[in-house]
């Protein structure tokens, strides 16, 4: 068989688990072919369980072992990695579980998973050239108002209902007490960032939301102030203070 | 630390090393301990975000390999472009001492398989990844190291032994060997073939590296089958081929690996311990 045809056989058999095709193709002696795939496709689901597990363990907690191990070899065969960065993999996986009829009852489970992956992805963003309290204070006010920016890829704004930061702080301890926390649905929207080396978690008010939500795209900074419905110069300044603070805020200029 | 006997894919001191995995970063960086160098798995840093910043902190204390477990050497289709791109720039920004990954394949009409799958010992097989070895060489701008897997299965269509595979892939890329004992001993156990003719086999390649990690059996009915897994100690059989292989091939940059069931870093330096009194006496035989 043709190198390309052989992986296209095993990609069918490692995502169906039907390996008519693969099997012939491979020595039988004490195990048979179906047998010693086996074992790869095993390693592969497992590996990759293993991974989400790594990357979401707040959720494998809220969830059992058991639930979670399910869950996540489903998703695997339904949604396998397209890069070979496990740190980029589980995107998709907050959206899954917030799909699953069993999990119906539990709409928090899919929030912490969408707080987690958050976290990953603030982690792992790259560096970038933020807009410092001298670029602002360097600027005639009509340059002011005319700046392009964009919100910074370590920003990563996560709207949830339940008390998810406070379910997250509680599992950072083994054995966590989840009966002190108040599951009353609070809308809230939070900030995770990472300013400097370590994440950063913020509650946001709604001003300080729509100003992010503003800037997730390019757009000038006298736009994204007029869009977030700030009362007053007051209270815009403490939005400016906060981005710059955590620089949460990239010059999209060239 | 003398490394004037290593072929040029390596630079890694002759000693013992580990692999570093998140749950010891911020223990390695902080505390330093006592180890000549130290193995990341490429993919883990390619963010561009705190993982590769903390691998600047580490890399003024520690020599570094780059072993990357994604590039997908044996996939027909040619490597990923933006991966390499992703993987030259880190390699630029780190400057390490190796470089390596694996002869295997895990991508395929872009699905990220995660897992090191066989690849057939056939010549359309050796054109591909001899191209794929030599793309990654070119990207990075310096020769590269290739380990040997485990394997569960041979393929019909193979023709050739993997030590004759793997000597023509080195001869036609110009690439080295990493020697993974432990992988020699799986492969060798599942497929009833002799771990000491294959080392024979490989002694005289360019070896740069070698590998030591944990196995276990599995059993599948009434029979067993030996799975790497990187999830517990050296075993005595692997120590012992160990020993056989630094007498063939002479001392080597030797790396401790463990992946599943992490153990504290202790024990890990404690492993190290183990290969580096081998080596000492390797290199005591040698002088």
């Amino acid at each position: 068989m043709r190198l390309a045809d052989l992986q296209g056989a095993y990609r069918h058999y490692l995502l169906t688990g039907d390996s008519a095709q693969l099997a012939p193709a491979i020595v039988a002696d004490a195990f048979d072919g179906a047998e010693r795939l086996g074992i790869y496709r095993n390693n592969f689901l497992v590996g990759l369980s293993e991974a989400l597990k790594a990357n979401f363990p707040v959720t494998l907690h809220l969830l059992g072992r058991d639930f979670f191990e399910q869950a996540a070899r489903r998703f695997v065969l339904a949604r396998p990695p397209r890069r070979p960065c496990l740190f980029e993999y589980g995107a998709e996986f907050p959206g899954y579980l917030s799909d699953l009829p069993e999990l119906g009852a539990l709409p928090y489970v899919s929030e912490v998973a969408r707080f987690e992956f958050a976290r990953i992805a603030s982690y792992n963003a790259a560096v970038e050239r933020y807009v410092s309290p001298d670029t602002l204070a360097n600027l005639p006010p009509d340059q002011l108002e005319a700046l392009p920016i964009r919100r910074a890829q370590h920003a990563q704004v996560v709207p949830v209902k339940a008390p998810v930061a406070e379910l997250w702080k509680a599992h950072q301890v083994p054995d966590p007490d989840l009966s002190v926390i108040d599951m009353t649905a609070r809308p809230q929207v939070l900030l995770v960032c990472r300013p400097d080396r370590a994440l950063v978690v913020r509650e946001l008010d709604a001003p300080a939301a729509q100003f992010l939500a503003a800037v997730q795209d390019e757009t000038q900074l006298g736009a994204a102030a007029a869009q977030c419905g700030a009362e007053d110069d007051m209270a815009l300044g403490r939005i400016i203070a906060l981005v710059l603070e955590l620089r949460l805020l990239v010059s999209a200029r060239a | 630390m003398d490394n004037a006997a290593l072929p040029s894919c390596s630079h890694l001191p002759v000693a013992s090393g580990i692999g570093l995995r998140a749950a010891h970063h911020e223990h390695v960086a902080t505390e330093r301990p006592e180890i000549a160098w130290l193995e990341v798995h490429t993919e883990n840093f390619l963010g561009g975000g705190a993982a590769p910043a903390l691998l600047d902190t580490v890399r003024e204390r520690y020599a570094i390999s780059l072993h990357g477990v994604g590039l997908s050497l044996g996939s027909a289709e040619g490597l990923d472009e933006n991966h390499l791109s992703r993987v030259a720039a880190l390699v630029r920004r780190i400057d390490p001492a190796a470089v390596s990954d694996h002869v295997s394949w895990s991508v395929t009409r872009g699905v990220y398989f995660n897992d090191l799958l066989p690849i057939p010992y056939d010549e359309e097989t050796l054109g591909i990844i001899a191209r794929n070895v030599m793309r990654f060489q070119d990207a990075i701008g310096r020769p590269v190291m290739v380990e040997n897997p485990s394997t569960y299965l041979r393929h019909a269509q193979s023709d050739r032994a993997e030590s004759q595979f793997l000597r023509e892939l080195c001869q036609r890329s110009g690439c080295g060997l990493l020697l993974d004992v432990n992988n020699v001993f799986v492969s060798s156990e599942n497929h009833g073939d002799d771990a000491h003719a294959y080392l024979a086999a490989v002694a005289h390649l360019p070896i740069g590296e070698i590998h030591l990690s944990g196995h276990h059996l599995r059993q599948i009915g009434n029979r067993a089958i030996r799975i790497d897994d990187h999830g517990s100690a050296v075993s005595d059989q692997v120590w012992s081929l160990y020993e056989h292989a630094l007498a063939l091939i002479g001392p080597r940059p030797t790396l401790i690996e463990w992946d599943s069931a992490l153990p504290p870093l202790e024990t890990l330096l404690a492993e190290a311990k183990k290969a580096q009194r081998r080596l000492d006496h390797a290199k005591g035989s040698v002088a």
